[in-house]
């Protein structure tokens, strides 16, 4: 199947590069995956028109490249599902610089078994705590720096961290030298060797450097443009030991690294499921808050998920039929506009016939990999 | 349509490229490519649930599959039983985590074991050889008629059930074994001993710890052939796991590590995991993330206690096919992750699954009321009725 094929109509207006800086957010629930919307943004960025630069279309010229950070699958699934889907090798774009991968999945492998701190090193005053106002994000990482550190003494100079993309890009320059990696570096595959965030920026930043690497060479004048998908990355804020410092942390260092020099648009997909967000909810419903208490994993992610959804601009949200299982129809999308969606979007969307308002449509994943997106009552259509 | 439908096949040569490094292939025992998506799949010692599993025709390898439970009943042991049980007769290793040998010994023994298995032992007794012999011939019949369209299963004639000697059929040619639970499974001489792998008792480190290095040592220390089995019994059930065990910087850490081994090991690996929900309801985060991160979830809901004395004295009547409870499916491996809702194991019941475990099988089947004893004289009456009329 060619890639433009993969691409449903109804979702190309979204699936487009946004002019200017934003945040996507994709939700799903179990049953609901948002992978095929994930590999669907990477295909209709990396099969768009900028294909060797040379079609004459509108976005001529215009080169985009994808950074795809993964928690839940690794750099095989992805390869196979894409080709399944579109056609695209990614192994071979990931040559031509235009794709690189960090894998968040296999990498944490290693360490698994010396990552956990004990309680009385976590306490005995060797991990600076509160160290300064700008180490926000350091006690989310602490837990693993620490278990880094016979590894990699590197990341823990987290005094020069601050979240400014250029101090941050100083950092992971002089990490990168340091650090070694597993798989050599001209493949575009990257791995997180811990989960500590400072590890997810430095990876995150040297594979965003390997895919703009080729424009200094290249006589194209124009800038290229990044798409970074992080897929799932609230696995990080689920197994850390303590959510609550993890949780600032890891918002900060997405917001961090969507504002990166080139990267044009960000997609994070996160879980949504009614239980992890019930307890944002709750505080409509006094009653069922008063029933039950949340735990710390429910209530940092329904905070997580509801700081995403505010600086999104466009909230995609996938679930389940209600009605049960249907042999047609996978499940419901709703496409709403985020909190970062202004009224300067508004011209743009009229510009560009994108609708500033919710639409629900529904979506069928048949087995060949192919997705038909409908609108209710339009079974048949599209 | 047509040529969309030809690029499955390209995706399986795809995918059997990507996975080659030390792939076994499908010539392993206890592996074949799905009908549908070609990925080599293993049986879970269960044949209805293996044709349940997204149309996969068993347990995709390098997937995991947890069966969550309501209630204090333990139905869904049985099917790790036979997953395990299964696994030791096509000579993959069986990891076993959290309990002990006892549990390992009474795994159900095969009906017609000895007689797949090509190294039959003299059997003990003519009565014994003549029952297996019948019982072997009902299996293939089921087994044949099911699974006729695919042409990589060389079944052997009819004949070749008496001398098996002369026939050496290979082990891999019985995918999926029957097991009667009232028995217990006799070790075949080439299976490999299971692996007890207990947890980690100091509450300073995770208790899940040692099953990571357990099997990743095990793993890299067989022959790039062998496959793996890792069964979780009664996951965080308080009677094999230590206190601290529930927190999620330890079980979901546990299982992320675990879904990395899979990707890893995609055509060596498959797991296993039951649950007990009686704990961790499904309304939790935890448990939520319990399922994210595996790939298939089953959920048991056993009706509350419709057993009576009738039912266990009458094995061979009727009442014995009545279902212990219901089955629903949440997800199924690759099928979910992909998105996709094109399960034809779950198209065939709808939503309305329910199991049965009788002496010699746990079934998964549709669920349908069974007709109400004043009612099928009513039915029998109209369509008498319908006969007069036309």
């Amino acid at each position: 199947m060619s890639a433009e094929k993969a691409l449903p109509p109804l979702l190309t207006q979204y699936l487009r590069l946004p002019p200017e800086v934003s945040l996507s957010l994709v939700t799903s629930v179990l049953g609901a995956s948002a992978n095929w919307v994930l590999e669907r943004y990477l295909i209709a960025a990396l099969a768009g028109p900028s294909r060797h630069g040379e079609e004459t279309e509108a976005g001529a010229g215009e080169d985009t490249r994808v950074v795809l950070v993964s928690w839940m699958s690794n750099w095989d699934s992805w390869r196979t599902e894409i080709r399944r889907t579109s056609g695209l090798d990614i192994a071979k774009l990931a040559q031509q610089h235009r794709f690189a991968f960090v894998d968040g999945l296999t990498g944490l492998l290693d360490s698994s078994n010396h990552r956990v701190p004990t309680k009385e090193e976590y306490s005995s005053g060797e991990i600076p705590i509160k160290q300064s106002p700008q180490s926000i994000r350091s006690p989310g990482t602490t837990p693993t720096v620490l278990n880094m550190s016979p590894i990699d003494p590197a990341p823990r100079k987290q005094g020069n961290l601050s979240p400014g993309p250029p101090e941050l890009k100083q950092d992971s320059r002089s990490a990168s030298i340091r650090r070694p990696v597993k798989l050599p570096a001209e493949n575009g595959r990257y791995v997180l060797s811990s989960d500590s965030l400072i590890s997810l920026e430095n990876t995150t930043l040297r594979a965003k450097e390997f895919v703009t690497a080729t424009q200094a060479s290249s006589e194209d004048s124009k800038e290229p443009r990044v798409l970074l998908i992080l897929d799932q990355p609230d696995l990080l804020l689920s197994t850390t030991q303590d959510p609550s410092k993890c949780f600032p942390a890891l918002l900060s260092t997405i917001t961090a690294l969507s504002q990166l020099q080139y990267v044009q648009a960000t997609v994070v997909g996160v879980g949504a499921d009614p239980h992890l967000t019930a307890a944002a909810t709750a505080e409509l419903d006094r009653e069922e808050a008063a029933i039950r208490a949340f735990s710390p994993l429910e209530s940092h992610h329904s905070a997580f998920l509801m700081s995403l959804a505010h600086r999104a601009r466009v909230v995609f949200q996938l679930r389940r039929l209600e009605s049960g299982w249907a042999s047609d129809v996978s499940g419901v999308l709703r496409v709403s506009p985020g909190g970062a969606w202004d009224s300067g979007d508004e011209e743009v969307a009229s510009n560009e016939g994108v609708e500033g308002q919710e639409k629900e449509m529904l979506y069928c994943v048949k087995a060949d990999g192919s997705v038909k997106v409908f609108e209710r009552g339009a079974g048949g259509v599209g | 349509m047509s040529f969309s439908k030809r690029s499955v096949p390209l995706g399986r040569a795809n995918r059997t490229s990507a996975v080659s490094t030390g792939s076994p292939g499908t010539s392993a025992p206890g592996i074949r490519p799905s009908p549908i998506t070609g990925q080599p799949t293993t049986s879970t010692g269960c044949s209805s649930l293996d044709a349940l599993l997204a149309a996969n025709a068993g347990l995709s390898l390098g997937t995991s599959l947890l069966i969550e439970e309501t209630g204090t009943t333990d139905y869904a042991s049985a099917l790790l039983r036979c997953f395990a049980a299964e696994g030791i007769l096509q000579g993959h290793q069986v990891h076993l985590v959290g309990v002990g040998d006892r549990w390992g010994r009474e795994l159900p023994g095969a009906i017609g074991e000895s007689i797949s298995d090509g190294q039959k032992q003299t059997s003990p007794s003519q009565s014994d050889q003549e029952k297996m012999k019948i019982a072997w011939r009902y299996e293939r019949l089921g087994s044949h008629g099911e699974r006729a369209p695919i042409p990589s299963r060389i079944q052997p004639q009819p004949g070749d059930a008496t001398d098996t000697k002369d026939s050496t059929p290979p082990p891999a040619e019985h995918f999926c074994h029957t097991f009667d639970f009232t028995k217990r499974l006799d070790f075949p001489p080439a299976a490999k001993q299971i692996n007890y792998i207990p947890l980690s008792p100091t509450p300073t480190s995770s208790p899940f710890d040692p099953i990571i290095t357990s099997l990743q040592s095990s793993i890299s220390n067989s022959q790039p052939d062998t496959l793996h089995r890792l069964i979780i019994p009664s996951l965080l059930s308080p009677a094999y796991y230590p206190a601290h065990s529930p927190s999620p910087d330890h079980i979901l850490r546990f299982l992320h590590s675990l879904r990395a081994l899979l990707r890893l090991h995609t055509s060596r690996l498959t797991a296993m995991l039951s649950l007990p929900l009686s704990l961790h309801p499904r309304s939790t985060g935890l448990t939520r993330w319990i399922e994210r991160l595996v790939d298939g979830v089953a959920e048991l809901q056993p009706f509350p206690h419709t057993f009576d004395a009738s039912t266990a004295t009458r094995p061979g009547s009727k009442e014995e096919e009545k279902p212990q409870g219901m089955v629903r499916v949440h997800a199924l491996p690759v099928f979910t992750e992909r998105g996709g809702g094109e399960g034809k194991g779950v198209a065939e019941g709808g939503d309305d699954l329910c199991f049965v475990v009788s002496r010699r099988k746990f079934l998964i089947r549709a669920f349908n009321l069974p007709p109400v004893e004043g009612d099928t004289e009513a039915q029998g009456g109209q369509a008498g009725g319908k006969d007069m009329e036309f």
